[in-house]
């Protein structure tokens, strides 16, 4: 596992915020057991010092040989010193020397408490009381010494046990953290190895996760981008696919009469006509095919540059339904105009305005035989709408949603007879969509198709 | 194809006259009822009819320097003027939009 990685910063910063938790606590506990057991003791031998005292008047006599058994029955060594520290009762027989600090002490404030450790005797409270004469006059103090050896060993078993348990307390937080981190950290690795398989290729492969928080939803997100791209590569290969096929059949033609041509394989010069005039169609559609190639890869990959200006759509279709006058009319159909009155601007480019609705129209009078193509003109509620409606021979409804698919055609066999790329609607769509419009078609079989293309208008500007 | 006549107030388009004096546009001498800015805009036009005109340039040549100054009154202008011309009769669109760029006098003969 590298030293950097997820897990190991989790589980280090969760063992070091432990770690400090434990110490504070440990050491808590410690000083209040420390400090119940002392203060007791401390409480007790102060107790018994001052009663000692305030029973002494003098350093000599009843009161003083009363020491020795009180010290028996208190349990407590009891001694008695003069005002210079010389000891002159000493029931425990230890060898304590009275400090000057402590016969300072002693003079200012009457009494002295501490904790001593005596050679070979062990630890000891020490409470010392000053004692008076009738006087008032100090005279000496007595010490009682009480023995403290007990209570630290009952404190170092006490550390011992806290010292057990905080490490227990430690393995325990180990494991949990281990848990926690590796619950944390195994999704982000899983996740990290699908995108690298993803990366290499393997497009199949998916985040297996069913947790519904953030690491979740980042799984999803991963295997929808998966399955977007996988989607893409799909329809790139079945694009590549089309493509050269619609490469190749033209140019199958044009070597086929090229060869014909050559061997002089014809029989009359109308024949010669003729094939010659199959070259030039082929070559024609082979220009058109690959104009359109390119026009919807520039499309596709946003390097189009769009002149976005205020557009007045009934000057483009007007443009439009002159260019196309002539082929509507070579068919004996005609171009009807149907225009409501002030239509709104759109935002949008002319040019690529034109080029829509000229591929729109071309289609209309491709597929129409007998009849008319009508364009329509008009508002909607903050739309400006255009309709291309036609009385040709119409699309299956089962085949509408996928007509503005690139090479999708209705009829495969009678595809070159009517002479489309296949890409004219795809152009159409993308082209309509980048200038913000959408489009929708209906159509009746042997009735006629209608399409229909929106544009959402601009506030006209100025005075009317 | 624009015939100056000999005074240099008209100017004709075919079926279409211009009258700089008298402030008239006339097609097949029926007069079509302009506004000041609208007879303004096509006499520009008309006068140059080689020319791009930018909606910034129509806006600072016609406009001028009054208050009320958008881009989109001219585009309005345009529309407004055309549809007058239309329904007088004009076959073809007089004010003719170069995608990107702006407005320029289209002339009969170059007018598919």
């Amino acid at each position: 596992m590298k030293f950097n990685s997820i897990f190991i910063k989790l589980s280090s910063m969760i063992m070091v915020i432990f770690i400090i938790v434990l110490f504070a606590l440990g050491f808590i506990i410690n000083k209040l057991f420390t400090n119940f057991y002392v203060s007791n003791v401390e409480e007790q031998t102060q107790q018994i010092s001052s009663q000692y005292a305030h029973m002494t008047n003098s350093l000599h006599g009843m009161n003083v040989t009363m020491v020795g058994p009180l010290a028996t029955i208190s349990n407590k060594k009891i001694m008695v010193a003069d005002l210079k520290g010389k000891w002159v009762v000493n029931t425990g027989k230890i060898h304590f020397l009275l400090s000057q600090k402590a016969l300072k002490k002693m003079k200012t404030d009457g009494k002295y408490n501490q904790l001593v450790t005596i050679k070979n005797n062990g630890h000891y409270y020490v409470s010392g009381q000053a004692i008076y004469n009738k006087q008032g006059q100090p005279i000496g103090s007595i010490f009682v010494f009480s023995s403290v050896e007990a209570i630290y060993k009952t404190l170092n078993k006490v550390r011992q046990l806290l010292i057990l348990a905080m490490f227990g307390a430690f393995l325990i937080a180990l494991g949990i953290t281990y848990i926690i981190s590796r619950r944390l950290s195994s999704p982000l690795i899983e996740m990290e190895q699908a995108t690298r398989k993803m990366a290499k290729g393997d497009l199949s492969a998916r985040v297996h996760l069913s947790s519904q928080d953030e690491i979740g939803s980042l799984a999803v997100a991963i295997n929808n981008l998966a399955f977007e791209i996988e989607n893409n590569r799909k329809t790139r290969q079945e694009f590549f696919a089309n493509v050269s096929h619609e490469l190749r059949t033209p140019v199958t033609y044009l070597s086929g009469y090229a060869k014909v041509l050559k061997e002089k394989m014809y029989d009359s010069p109308e024949e010669h006509d003729q094939y010659i005039g199959i070259i030039e169609n082929e070559a024609i559609r082979l220009n058109r095919l690959i104009d359109d190639l390119f026009d919807l890869a520039k499309m596709e990959e946003g390097r189009i540059s769009l002149n976005m200006e205020p557009i007045d759509l009934e000057e483009v279709l007007e443009n439009v339904s002159r260019k196309l006058d002539l082929s509507a009319r070579e068919k004996g159909l005609g171009i009807k105009r149907q225009f409501a009155p002030h239509v709104n601007f759109i935002r949008g480019d002319g040019e690529r305005l034109e080029q829509v609705f000229i591929n729109l129209i071309n289609n209309a009078i491709r597929y129409t035989e007998k009849g008319y193509v009508l364009i329509k003109l008009y508002e909607h509620s903050e739309h400006v709408i255009v309709e291309i409606e036609d009385t040709g021979i119409g699309i299956p409804e089962s085949e509408l949603p996928l007509i503005f698919d690139r090479f999708y055609r209705i009829e495969k066999s009678r595809s070159r007879e009517y002479g489309g790329t296949g890409l004219g609607l795809a152009i159409v769509k993308t082209l309509t969509e980048i200038q913000g419009g959408s489009i929708e078609v209906k159509s009746q079989i042997g009735k006629g198709t209608i399409f229909k293309v929106v544009f959402s208008f601009i506030d006209r500007g100025g005075d009317r | 194809m624009a015939n100056h006549d000999q005074n240099q107030s008209s100017i004709q388009f075919k079926d279409l006259t211009i009258n700089q004096e008298s402030r008239e546009v006339s097609l097949k001498g029926q007069p079509i009822e302009l506004t000041p800015k609208e007879f303004n805009l096509i006499v520009l036009l008309a006068l140059h009819p080689k020319k791009v005109f930018t909606r910034e340039l129509l806006l600072e040549q016609i406009w001028l320097l009054e208050d009320y100054r958008d881009i989109r009154t001219v585009d309005t202008h345009v529309k407004n003027l055309r549809e007058k011309l239309r329904v007088a009769g004009l076959t073809y669109n007089a004010i003719k939009t170069v995608w990107g760029v702006g407005y320029k006098f289209n002339q009969p003969d170059s007018g598919s």
